[in-house]
């Protein structure tokens, strides 16, 4: 799978968690970027496939503990879904394996909930960042890893 | 950062699920003043924590679509009087609600590793 920078300036996001609190909260925290874009958030796995393909996200934020399934387990299957996708796991579960275990599954990059503030921003455009390390967009806001 | 006899504050962490409260946990275990002696996530576990512990902070979740939530803030208040009550929700608008309810800070829980220690401490600064 080859590695694009984003069609147009905006950065499409999708959130899946169930804690309505939470996705108002991101949503919040994410309105003061001009350029990213929540598309929609859902508080499922059933809800996130069921999103039109044609939605094409740039970055998708994967929280572990949903309703109908464990967030691991959809990693592929958003994958399939949409492959120019990233996916960035969100979540509270933050030890090295469950790290390790969402890197291996697929997911782009993992960010603790407890840092999302300052390190969420970062983890979406490292992650959006082409193999050759040039930037997609004409100004950066952050450069830090989202590991 | 100690509590106000310059002891380690022993605190405990209460959200509505525990592998939460056992993040959140995990990470203020890092810092040496301060140590988690217990994590829960229902009313009467952290209720019977409290009383069993004596911890001298609380970090307890509140979301304002749980009463439970609130409720678990009155009760710790009303049986632990001294105890410091954290109170950390996604929900930015209900801090009235929370301080009404008994608890001395409230923090936004999308900023935890910005504001949590700040309010340890302010929480636990020594009496002048």
């Amino acid at each position: 799978m080859s590695e694009s920078a984003p069609k147009t300036s905006r950065v499409g996001l999708v959130l899946i968690d169930d804690n309505p609190g939470f996705q108002a909260a991101l949503a919040d925290h994410l309105s003061g970027y001009a350029d990213l874009s929540l598309l929609a958030k859902v508080g499922s796995g059933g809800e996130v496939l069921a999103l039109p393909a044609a939605l094409e996200p740039d970055v998708v934020l994967l929280d572990m503990h949903l309703p109908d399934r464990f967030g691991l387990d959809l990693i592929a299957p958003l994958l399939e879904k949409w492959p120019r996708a990233k996916v960035i796991v969100l979540t509270f579960d933050d030890y090295p394996r469950m790290r390790q275990r969402a890197i291996a599954a697929g997911a782009a990059a993992f960010v603790s909930k407890i840092d999302a503030a300052t390190e969420l921003e970062p983890a979406i455009r490292n992650a959006l960042r082409p193999s050759n390390g040039e930037s997609p967009w004409q100004t950066e806001t952050g450069t830090s890893s989202g590991y | 950062m100690a509590d106000r006899n310059g002891n380690i504050i022993r605190l405990l962490v209460a959200n509505e699920r525990l592998e939460v409260a056992e993040s959140i946990g995990r990470y203020l275990n890092d810092f040496p003043q301060v140590s988690v002696i217990g994590t829960t996530h229902t009313l009467d576990d952290t209720l019977g924590c409290a009383r069993e512990l004596r911890p001298s902070a609380v970090l307890c979740d509140y979301q304002r679509f749980k009463p439970e939530t609130l409720e678990r803030i009155r009760r710790l208040r009303q049986e632990l009087p001294e105890v410091c009550i954290i109170a950390m929700s996604y929900d930015a608008q209900q801090t009235d609600e929370v301080i009404q309810a008994g608890a001395n800070q409230f923090i936004p829980k999308f900023e935890l590793s910005g504001c949590l220690l700040d309010a340890l401490e302010q929480c636990t600064a020594p009496l002048s």
